[in-house]
C-alpha cells in the first residue's frame, strides 16, 4: 500500500532506530508498502522512517530492481565524495554534503539472513542518506557549518535558489554582533573589580566604563545600518532581514542600557 | 553473630561492605577480601593515562578506611568456594591466599554465613595471541587504562610518542578493543579523546594519525545497542552522536572487527565480512576482554561444583534467565533482580561478577563464525547500585530471617549515567554526559528501541567536564566513608 511520505518540518511522533527482531508478516507489508511508496512517487529509495515506521528497514533501487536492506550497519568506509543530494523529507531543495564514497553494509534479508553488500558513489550515498533516517537524522548531519546555515536559509525561505556566494556566512553586520555581546559581558565583569578598588583607580574604572558604553552604542548603530546594507546586497540571508536587524538591535539596545544601569548605580 | 565475607574491595563490593556494616552494626561481622591494597576510583584512570592525573589521586589504602568503618580486611585472593562446608562441618567456607608482603602467600580457610562475590572481571589480555604475555598479564606490545599502575604505563608510552612527534616522526596511534567480545568501549572512547585533546595542548596534534578500532556494529553502540539522546531539543541516536565527534576530532575509525593478533608495531584484525586486514601502530592501547576470575567450587565430598556457581566463561550463575535462546526471544525480564545464586542461597553476585544472561547489542556474528559484539558493560553506576540492594538484601537476610523478600535491582528497570571525558581542562575540557532509560532494553515497554526517549539526555561541553572532574572527587569523599557519603548517590 502506498504510505505517505512524510515532509519537514513533519516528525514522527514516535522512536526510530528500532532493531528488527521479528521476521514476520509485520515485516513483509511493511517492505511491500515501502516498495509501493517509492514506485508510486518514482524514488529511488525510502527508508521506513519516511513512512513513519520505527523499525530499521530500508528499501533501495539497484539497477531498477529493489534491495530490502533490514538491521543495516555500515562496517567499512573509504574515500570522500561531496555530492549534491536531494531528498524527499525536503522536497524541491539540495545540498552538499560529504559521504564516503565507498560503504561496506552488513544487513539481514527479509528471512532473517546475513547479507553483505558493497555499495560505491551513487548507490553507496543513497545508503547513507537512508541509513541517517534510520537514525533520526538526516543528511544535515553530514554538512559542513557553511552548507549547514545555508540549506537552514533555503528551508526558512523554501527556495533552492540561495548559494553560499549569495548568502555569506561571515557577514560584518554578524561580527558587529559578537563584539557587542562580548562588549557588555566584558563590561559586567569589570564592574565586578569595582567592589576592590577605591580613589583614582575607581575613577579610572568609570571612565573606561563610559568609555566601553559609547563605543558600544556606536556599533550598535553601525550595525544597524551596515546590516540593512547587507541585506539588500544578499537578499537571500535571513540574518539581514529587515526586522531581524531590527530586533537584534533592539535587544543590543537593552543590553546596552543594562550595563549603564548597574555602571551608574555602582560606580 | 552472622559473618558476610565479600570477595572484591572495587565499586561493588565497596558498596556492598560499607552499606552492610553501617546497616548491621557492630553486632555482625563484615569482611572484605581482596588482593589489592588500594582501591582505585577507575573512571578517572583515563586521566592518569594522558599524564593529567597522578596514580595518588585516583587510589587510597584501604585498611585504615575499613578500620574507620569497623570492617575486617583481608589482603588475599580467594580462590576456592566450599558453599557446602567440609565433611563433618556444614560451615561453608572459603580459601584466600594473602598478597600481603612478606606473607609468602599464606592460605587460609575463611568461614562465611553471606558471601557476595563481587571481584570484578579478570582481564583476560591472553584471549588475543600477542595482547597478553601468555601468563594472564599484559604483554609488552600494547598498553591498558584497565588499572592505576597500567595507566601510568599508558603514560610513560605516550609520553614517548609525544616526544617523537615533536622531533617530526609521524606517529600512528590506535586505541579501542583487543578481541571481538570485549566491553567497556567507553573508556577506550574517553581515552582516544583524552590523548587527541592533549596532542593538540602539546603542538603534535598534526604529527598524529588518531585511528579507533572497535567491536561494536556501529560507532556509539558502547554495547547497549546505542542509545537515543536529546540534543538541543532533537533526539538523535548516538551513532550520529559519535560520528559527529569522531569526524570533529578528525579521529579516523574502524568497527565491527575483531583484534585476532598483536604483533609488534602491528594488528591483525578481521571485519565482521569475514576479511582479514592489519593495522600498523607506534602506540595501541587495547581493552582486553572480560572474564570471571576464575573460581572453583567443591561439595562437601570434594567434587567439582562450579558449575552450579558459575557460567563457562566464570562469571556467577544469578536469578537471570539464561535458556531464553535467540534475539528475539530476549526480554527485559530475563536479566537479573536479586542477584541470588540459584543454587545456594547465602551466596549472591554484585557488578560485573554476575553472568549477564546475554547481551544487549544485537549479536553478530562473521560468516567464518567469529563472534564480534560487545558484551554488556556493567559500570560504576549499575555496579553500585547492585551492591547495594545486596547488601540490603544480606541485611535483612541476617536481621529477619532467610525466607525475608529480597531487594531488587534489574538492569531492566535501571537507568544510567554515564559522563565520558574527551579532553581535560578547567576552561577547554570537554565530557559527554549521557543518561539511559532503561540500561536493558526493554521491548515490551517500550516498543521499537526499547528505551523510553523521555528519560534519555546527551549533552557534549564544558559543562560535561566539570561534572565529570566533580564526580572523580565526591565518588572518592565516599568511598573513604568521609561525613556525608550515604547521601551521594551511587
Amino acid at each position: 500500500m502506498i504510505q505517505e511520505i512524510i515532509t519537514y518540518p513533519a516528525q514522527t511522533d514516535f522512536g526510530f532506530g528500532g532493531t528488527v527482531r521479528h521476521f514476520d508478516e509485520t515485516l513483509t507489508q511493511l517492505l511491500t508498502d515501502l516498495k509501493d511508496t517509492i514506485t508510486a512517487n518514482n524514488l529511488e529509495g525510502l527508508s521506513a522512517y519516511q513512512i513513519s515506521s520505527p523499525l530499521t528497514v530500508m528499501v533501495v533501487k539497484k539497477d531498477n530492481e529493489f534491495i530490502e536492506i533490514i538491521n543495516p550497519t555500515i562496517f567499512t568506509k573509504e574515500g570522500k565524495l561531496h555530492p549534491t543530494e536531494s531528498t524527499a523529507y525536503f522536497p524541491n531543495l539540495t545540498a552538499t554534503t560529504t559521504r564516503a564514497q565507498k560503504i561496506k553494509v552488513m544487513y539481514e534479508d527479509r528471512e532473517g539472513q546475513q547479507q553483505f553488500l558493497t555499495a560505491e558513489d551513487d548507490l553507496a550515498i543513497l545508503i547513507q542518506r537512508k541509513m541517517d533516517y534510520l537514525l533520526g537524522s538526516t543528511f544535515l548531519a553530514r554538512m559542513s557549518i557553511e552548507e549547514k546555515e545555508l540549506f537552514e536559509n533555503k528551508l526558512t525561505q523554501n527556495t533552492n535558489n540561495i548559494t553560499l556566494e549569495s548568502c555569506p556566512t561571515n557577514l560584518v553586520g554578524d561580527k558587529l554582533l559578537k563584539g557587542i555581546k562580548y562588549g557588555v559581558i566584558g563590561g559586567v565583569i569589570a564592574l565586578g573589580t569595582s567592589f576592590f578598588l577605591e580613589g583614582s583607580a575607581l575613577n579610572l574604572l568609570k571612565t573606561l566604563e563610559y568609555s566601553l558604553l559609547a563605543i558600544l552604542l556606536l556599533a550598535t548603530v553601525t550595525y544597524f545600518f551596515y546590516a540593512q546594507y547587507e541585506g539588500k546586497k544578499y537578499n537571500h540571508c535571513t540574518s539581514c532581514q529587515i526586522a531581524n536587524v531590527a530586533a537584534m538591535t533592539l535587544i543590543k539596545t537593552i543590553h546596552i542600557i543594562g550595563l549603564f544601569l548597574l555602571i551608574y548605580f555602582l560606580l | 553473630m552472622a559473618k558476610l565475607v565479600i570477595m572484591g574491595g572495587g565499586v561493588a563490593g565497596h558498596t556492598t561492605a560499607t552499606f552492610a556494616k553501617k546497616w548491621l552494626g557492630n553486632g555482625h561481622e563484615v569482611v572484605v577480601v581482596t588482593p589489592n591494597s588500594q582501591w582505585n576510583w577507575i573512571p578517572s584512570n583515563i586521566w592518569v593515562g594522558v599524564g593529567q592525573m597522578e596514580k595518588s589521586e585516583v587510589t587510597f589504602p584501604l585498611a585504615p578506611v575499613y578500620e574507620k568503618a569497623g570492617i575486617v580486611y583481608k589482603q588475599a585472593l580467594a580462590t576456592t568456594i566450599h558453599p557446602e562446608g567440609r565433611e563433618g562441618d556444614d560451615t561453608p567456607f572459603i580459601v584466600i591466599k594473602s598478597t600481603e608482603e612478606g606473607a609468602n602467600g599464606e592460605t587460609e580457610e575463611l568461614t562465611y554465613d553471606y558471601l557476595v562475590n563481587a571481584t570484578g572481571p579478570k582481564l583476560n589480555f591472553d584471549a588475543t595471541p600477542g595482547l597478553g604475555n601468555g601468563q594472564g598479564q599484559m604483554g609488552d606490545k600494547t598498553v591498558s587504562v584497565c588499572t592505576a599502575e597500567h595507566a601510568v604505563h599508558a603514560n610513560e608510552e605516550l609520553t614517548k610518542v609525544f616526544e617523537k612527534a615533536k622531533a617530526g616522526e609521524r606517529q600512528k596511534i590506535l586505541v579501542g578493543t583487543g578481541h571481538g567480545t570485549c566491553t567497556c568501549q567507553g573508556a577506550a572512547f574517553e581515552y582516544i579523546f583524552n590523548i587527541e585533546h592533549e596532542a593538540k595542548k602539546a603542538g603534535v596534534r598534526d604529527m598524529l594519525d588518531i585511528k579507533w578500532i572497535s567491536n561494536e556494529a556501529f560507532l556509539g553502540d558502547f554495547g547497549m545497542g546505542g542509545l537515543h539522546m536529546k540534543v538541543g531539543g532533537y533526539t538523535v541516536s548516538s551513532k550520529i552522536f559519535a560520528e559527529s565527534l569522531y569526524a570533529e576530532r578528525d579521529v579516523e575509525w574502524i568497527i565491527g572487527a575483531h583484534t585476532s593478533k598483536v604483533e609488534e608495531g602491528k594488528i591483525e584484525y578481521e571485519l565482521l565480512d569475514g576479511t582479514m586486514h592489519e593495522e600498523e601502530f607506534d602506540f595501541a592501547m587495547l581493552i582486553p576482554p572480560f572474564s570471571g576470575v576464575g573460581f572453583k567450587a567443591y561439595a562437601k565430598d570434594g567434587a567439582d561444583i562450579t558449575d552450579k556457581l558459575f557460567m563457562p566463561n566464570g562469571f556467577m550463575i544469578v536469578d537471570a534467565k539464561y535458556d531464553a535462546g535467540a534475539y528475539e526471544n530476549w526480554k527485559a525480564s530475563d536479566w537479573p533482580e536479586t542477584y541470588q545464586n540459584p543454587s545456594f542461597g547465602n551466596i549472591f553476585a554484585a557488578g560485573i561478577a554476575f553472568a549477564p544472561p546475554h547481551l544487549i547489542s544485537k549479536p553478530m556474528t562473521s560468516p567464518n563464525g567469529t563472534a564480534i559484539n560487545p558484551t554488556p558493560p556493567r559500570t560504576g553506576m549499575p555496579a553500585g547500585i547492585i551492591g547495594k540492594a545486596v547488601a540490603h538484601s544480606v541485611c535483612d537476610m541476617i536481621k529477619k530471617g532467610d525466607d525475608v523478600e529480597l531487594h531488587k535491582a534489574s538492569m531492566a528497570e535501571m537507568g544510567a549515567a554515564c559522563v565520558a571525558s574527551a579532553g581535560k581542562g578547567v576552561l577547554n575540557g570537554t565530557a559527554a554526559a549521557m543518561t539511559v532509560y532503561p540500561v536493558v532494553p526493554d521491548f515490551e515497554k517500550y516498543p521499537g528501541t526499547g528505551r523510553d526517549t523521555k528519560y534519555t539526555f546527551g549533552e557534549i561541553g564544558l559543562a560535561g567536564h566539570w561534572i565529570k572532574h566533580i564526580l572523580h572527587h565526591m565518588f572518592i569523599w565516599k568511598a573513604k566513608l568521609k561525613p556525608g557519603w550515604t547521601l551521594i548517590p551511587e
